[in-house]
């Protein structure tokens, strides 16, 4: 698995006082939620990450190798990225040409890239809407096309930017399916999210931000464990949390699933 | 300061002695500034009307736009000094000499007056940007007898456009991490526009739509709206606007006085 790594990291937005500085930080766990209040950081951390910011110092490193030195196609296989919003990303006249298009910047061969497509739509269940322009889609199912387009590359490392926004429950559970896989076929995913019983479900680390500062890298368990820090830097534990600390039961649980496991699955 | 912060201008709540100047007085000063600056060729008179323009501007609010325009003009008015200098038409005089190049007083002078109007105008005009917001016009102009449709559509002009600079930012970053980069050929160049026009087109025409949609729903067309109440926070209104109307009438005069006698 690559690992990517932030070293004596500062950013500025010129004229604005907001400042990211990041003295050390490794994303070493395979799935990594970053999660924060609006305007802590986290898509600023992302846009250095896939080189549309360029840092003020420091050094961003990926298998201990300075991203700066990556060509744009490397970059390319080595870190993909879906915004937000699906409607910034999507201009081709079909769902399957979309695709094709991303695969076409790094590879020639078009049978291959007819194929590959194929397989990825299939994936998020998209085959049947192959022919189909993007923007007659849903708004779920454009946000899995642009998903799609990065999946068809197959980079080492998946940065999502609000993946869970606008998708229906069939295709969450889906996403979450292809992240687990993903994960099982040695890449590393990283994504900022807002949705906490996603995190404390699925994760295995947390990177909480705060005023462009990193204030936390652990496990969702240990991070909702420190109840002083989850309402300082204004995050909601889970639901689950929150039901059972109103019963009086201050211990942590992640899910449904884990308050099980530790009360009534003995 | 984005572009639409500085359209937005002054924030609201904050009541400084430029807000007490309406908009339309505010406009006049501009015109009246260029006027008076393209009437004189006195070089002392520029240098009293660019000291005006600054401090006009440091005692209100200096934006970082308008220090990004003044250092635009002030390297193409360098670039002007230098050519002029050297061949300008009536160059006749030599001014100075650097490693051997004359530099002519005749083109100085003349590229320093020209400069000193750019100034003037980018002062006054910066003046006029940082302290009116888009709202405080719309509602000038409806106060004014402007019907409020009318004025919708003037305005909006100042919001989308931001907007649109905006959306096309988001979406040239969105496609350059898909792997669209800056390309060197025509071709090439024209390709890489489209997945940039395409979803902006689509993300315009949505958010028109979506615009329109809610201000229907708010109430736009109904018959009924009337037009808001002034809070008659302007001073001199009258007096400003007959005085300044009055000093461009005669500058104008001056100007055309002077042209018309030269050619008796």
């Amino acid at each position: 698995m690559a690992k990517i790594e932030l070293q004596d990291l500062q950013f500025a937005y010129p004229g604005k006082s907001f400042n990211l500085a990041v003295k050390q930080q490794v994303f070493a766990d395979p799935m990594t939620a970053i999660v924060g209040q609006n305007g802590a950081g986290k898509s600023t951390i992302f846009k250095l990450l896939t080189g549309l910011l360029q840092p003020d110092t420091g050094i961003i490193k990926v298998d201990g190798h300075d991203l700066a030195d990556f060509k744009p196609v490397d970059r390319l296989k080595t870190i993909g990225i879906t915004f937000q919003n699906p409607d910034d990303q999507l201009f081709n006249a079909t769902v399957k040409r979309e695709v094709e298009w991303s695969l076409s910047q790094v590879n020639d061969d078009r049978d291959a890239n007819s194929q590959q497509a194929d397989k990825v739509l299939a994936n998020v269940g998209l085959a049947e809407k192959a022919a189909e322009n993007p923007y007659d889609l849903s708004l779920s199912e454009r946000k899995l096309l642009t998903i799609a387009t990065v999946l068809a590359i197959d980079p080492e490392i998946y940065l999502f930017d609000e993946p869970m926004i606008s998708l229906d429950s069939p295709s969450k559970l889906m996403l979450t399916q292809i992240f687990h896989e993903l994960v099982a076929d040695g890449h590393q995913v990283i994504t900022i999210t807002h949705d906490m019983d996603w995190v404390a479900a699925e994760f295995g680390a947390v990177c909480v931000m705060e005023h462009g500062r990193i204030q936390f890298t652990g496990t969702p368990r240990a991070l909702f464990g420190d109840r002083g820090l989850v309402e300082r830097v204004g995050l909601l534990p889970p639901k689950v949390m929150e039901l059972t600390s109103m019963l009086g039961d201050s211990r942590v649980y992640l899910s449904p699933e884990d308050y099980y496991k530790q009360n009534l699955g003995k | 300061m984005t572009d639409q912060s500085m359209l937005s201008g002054n924030p609201a709540g904050k009541s400084r002695w430029f807000n007490a100047i309406d908009p339309i007085s505010k406009l006049l000063l501009i015109l009246d500034m260029a006027l008076l600056s393209f009437a004189s060729t006195n070089l002392l008179l520029e240098a009293g009307l660019i000291t005006g323009g600054l401090l006009l501007l440091l005692f209100s609010k200096v934006s970082s736009t308008t220090v990004k325009a003044l250092g635009f003009s002030l390297f193409l008015i360098f670039t002007m000094l230098v050519i002029q200098g050297l061949f300008y038409s009536k160059n006749q005089t030599v001014w100075f000499s650097i490693i051997g190049i004359n530099f002519y007083k005749e083109g100085l002078i003349y590229a320093t007056t020209l400069g000193s109007r750019v100034l003037v105008i980018i002062l006054a005009s910066g003046f006029f940007m940082v302290t009116t917001s888009i709202s405080e016009n719309a509602k000038y102009l409806e106060q004014s007898g402007l019907s409020y449709k009318t004025v919708y559509v003037l305005m909006s002009v100042c919001y989308i456009l931001p907007e649109i600079m905006g959306n096309m930012r988001k979406i040239q970053q969105a496609q350059r991490v898909r792997g669209v980069n800056p390309q060197k050929t025509v071709i090439q160049k024209l390709k890489s526009v489209l997945p940039v026009l395409i979803p902006l087109v689509i993300k315009t025409l949505d958010q028109s739509m979506t615009r329109s949609i809610s201000l229907q729903l708010r109430g736009f067309d109904n018959p009924n709206r009337k037009a808001l109440k002034s809070t008659n926070r302007y001073r001199l209104v009258s007096g400003l606007h007959i005085g300044l109307t009055f000093a461009a009438i005669i500058l104008i005069g001056w100007k055309l006085w002077t042209k018309i006698s030269g050619l008796l």
